[in-house]
């Protein structure tokens, strides 16, 4: 049984609000991956779509609504006053809004890489999003990354090297050994094709990395590499069979 | 006159054909920055593909990230496109953090046909337990004091002054380690691993290789277990490590005042002892070779 | 949010804390919110959720409380009561009453929800509330007037 309870409510309500401590949001923001977490819920989000005939009630309306029509005009006495409304619209629209200034309490984060990458031949900027904020909300870097251009030249022997075609030869041991030879099954000969099929795994997966453009010379000197001592193995089975 | 003028030709003839030899990438690049916070005990674990990745030290009570992910390709427009693909997630979960870059296609949307290549730099506070996995790209490591955990494909490692204890398993990448004080542990193949001024002890085990052990009096005991691998041993001028050393089927190439007897026709064995109490290096290795520098 | 967290870890280290908690789960589990209330009522139970968890840590329980309060009368007097007085009070309340104060008075959860939340019967909730309250009374006490 209570008494005068609404007096405990009423200073319920009066009870002071607290601020998370400076930082706290920029460390969740921190731990998230707000783009990556969001991405699918985002497209999942159900679309709304209005009633069928929504459309043909406003239709109507329009029809029966003739002081919308635009001959009407606007009297010229207020001409100079709508378009200083509408300039003073325009400026608020269009201009970069400045961002609260942060508390004292919260630290400030300078804008997300500040500096583009240097560009090369070509200086062209394929899109900025930059921001000039000096201040940053503490929740989440909002700004898109920087997208920054510029051009390498690469040796295309480096490239041609990732585009050899496969030796056949290294089809013809599959199709020998099933055929059931009997050096197949001979321990030093699995052993040897045990290898090869490492090497040849080895060799698509590299390739596969390095693409139609590779640049790195450690790479594909590497596939080279991997392509010598498979045929080295390669040879050796041959020579078995 | 005409030798000039066929020099001329020549030469830009050359010119020409050098030019012919060389493509022009466009390489569309963006930039990522991200820091978290960080409290001793917790752990950063990196996860990458295609990427150069540079851990160092901080001084800072955080873990901090910068990466430029690039799409490198002829056509503008396919890099354009394909670096969105690039993402770089960092987040923390309990005492982990992970930083992970990698190259998301959405289904139903073409994978890149870009060259697709990470920088990404990371400064960890010392303290700071690192596990890193990479494939095809490199890793950098340097000035961390706690524990390292290192795995790679295709991933070339550079260690630098590592005072805790160190794993590394790596397959079709090379790792040079330099001033290694803890306990190192390496697992390869087909990998080349090379280690100077170590002052743990080491065990390796390698298949498909080559070693390059530079052994001081700062040493401790160096394990090596190797299958096709060819192990090269310097630092016997220290005079500081009992040697006991065994190959299959290989080579072995030591001073003279090493202890051969216990060779047979199916293993090659040598001996050198400086005083029982000393570390030792023990090296058994089959079909591959075993070398000590003079 | 922030708020309701303190109120019911009473530590400000562990109310940033549950926060932190709360909105990874937030955006873990985004995707399975099923709109039953609203997105804020959702993250608010995940927060209170996580601040409680932090409370459970410091190994508090519901401390068992004598039958004959349910007997008490509380008359919380004529006299507006000063708000900073209340929440200082609030603070020196056991863990476990603490929060059942919090949930019911302020965040205004039924004992229904505060027991799945606490996972305890709603008769434990009640009683903890009645505790709560006549606790509070009493350190309220010298600064009211009947």
């Amino acid at each position: 049984m209570e008494q005068n309870r609404e007096n405990l409510q009423q200073a319920i309500r009066q009870l002071p609000e607290y601020q998370p401590p400076a930082g706290l949001w920029d460390t969740i923001a921190g731990e998230l991956d707000f783009d990556q977490t969001l991405e699918k819920p985002l497209q999942e989000l159900p679309v709304y779509t209005p009633p069928a005939d929504l459309w043909d009630s406003l239709a109507a309306r329009i029809e029966q609504a003739p002081e919308l029509a635009p001959e009407k005009g606007i009297r010229p006495a207020y001409k100079w006053l709508v378009g200083l409304v509408l300039m003073a619209l325009g400026v608020w629209v269009f201009l970069p809004v400045a961002p609260p200034v942060a508390p004292a309490s919260i630290p400030t984060t300078p804008a997300q890489s500040a500096e583009p990458i240097a560009l090369n031949n070509q200086p062209q900027q394929i899109r900025t999003t930059q921001t000039n904020n000096t201040q940053k909300k503490a929740v989440k870097p909002t700004s898109k990354p920087r997208l920054a251009h510029r051009t390498e030249v690469v040796d295309d022997a480096l490239i041609m090297a990732c585009r050899s075609a496969e030796d056949p030869n290294y089809d013809l041991v599959e199709t020998l050994c099933k055929e059931a030879l009997p050096v197949c099954e001979e321990p030093q000969f699995k052993q040897l094709k045990a290898e090869f099929d490492d090497l040849t795994q080895a060799h698509t997966a590299l390739k596969n990395a390095l693409g139609q453009y590779a640049d790195d010379p450690d790479l594909v000197s590497q596939l080279i590499d991997i392509e010598q001592a498979r045929d080295q193995v390669l040879q050796q089975l041959m020579a078995m069979m | 006159m005409k030798k000039i003028l066929l020099i001329v030709l020549l030469l830009a003839g050359c010119g020409v054909g050098r030019l012919l030899a060389q493509v022009t990438l466009q390489v569309v690049s963006k930039n990522v920055e991200k820091t978290v916070p960080w409290k001793p005990g917790m752990e950063l674990i990196v996860n990458g593909e295609k990427a150069d990745v540079t851990v160092v030290p901080t001084d800072s009570a955080a873990i901090s990230v910068s990466a430029e992910l690039s799409a490198k390709h002829p056509s503008l427009d396919t890099a354009q496109t394909d670096v969105n693909t690039w993402q770089l997630v960092v987040n923390t979960v309990g005492k982990k953090v992970y930083i992970r870059a990698y190259v998301g296609v959405q289904a139903g949307k073409r994978a890149p046909v870009s060259n697709m290549r990470a920088q990404i730099k990371i400064k960890v506070p010392r303290q700071c337990a690192v596990n890193l996995s990479n494939r095809f790209g490199k890793a950098r490591l340097e000035h961390l004091d706690a524990p390292v955990a290192l795995n790679g494909y295709f991933c070339r490692f550079d260690l630098f002054a590592l005072n805790g204890e160190l794993k590394v398993e790596s397959e079709h990448g090379s790792v040079d380690g330099k001033e290694l004080k803890g306990p190192v542990d390496i697992k390869g193949k087909r990998a080349d691993v090379t280690l100077q001024q170590t002052a743990g002890n080491c065990s390796l085990q390698t298949e498909y290789g080559s070693v390059h052990f530079y052994t001081d009096t700062q040493s401790g005991n160096v394990r090596i277990a190797a299958q096709m691998t060819d192990i090269t041993l310097s630092g016997l001028e220290a005079n500081s490590h009992n040697y006991r050393l065994k190959t299959r089927f290989g080579n072995l190439d030591v001073p003279d005042k090493f202890d051969k007897s216990g060779s047979t026709d199916k293993a090659r064995t040598a001996i050198y002892q400086v005083k029982p109490e000393s570390p030792s290096i023990e090296v058994e290795t089959s079909f591959g070779h075993i070398k000590v520098e003079k | 949010m922030y708020t309701t967290a303190y109120r019911i870890t009473g530590d400000v280290e562990w109310a940033g804390e549950a926060l932190q908690d709360a909105f990874m789960q937030v955006f873990k589990h985004i995707g399975s919110f099923e709109q039953r209330s609203t997105l804020g009522a959702w993250i608010k139970a995940i927060v209170v959720r996580a601040a409680l968890q932090k409370v459970d840590r410091r190994k508090s329980s519901m401390t068992s409380w004598p039958e004959e309060y349910g007997d008490t009368m509380l008359d919380w007097g004529t006299s507006p009561i000063d708000a900073m007085q209340l929440e200082q009070a609030i603070q020196r309340l056991p863990e476990g009453a603490r929060a059942v104060f919090v949930l019911a008075e302020v965040e205004g959860y039924a004992h229904k929800e505060i027991a799945e939340m606490l996972d305890i019967s709603e008769g434990t909730s009640k009683s903890q509330l009645f505790a709560a309250k006549k606790r509070l009374r009493e350190l309220l006490s010298p600064q009211m007037m009947y």
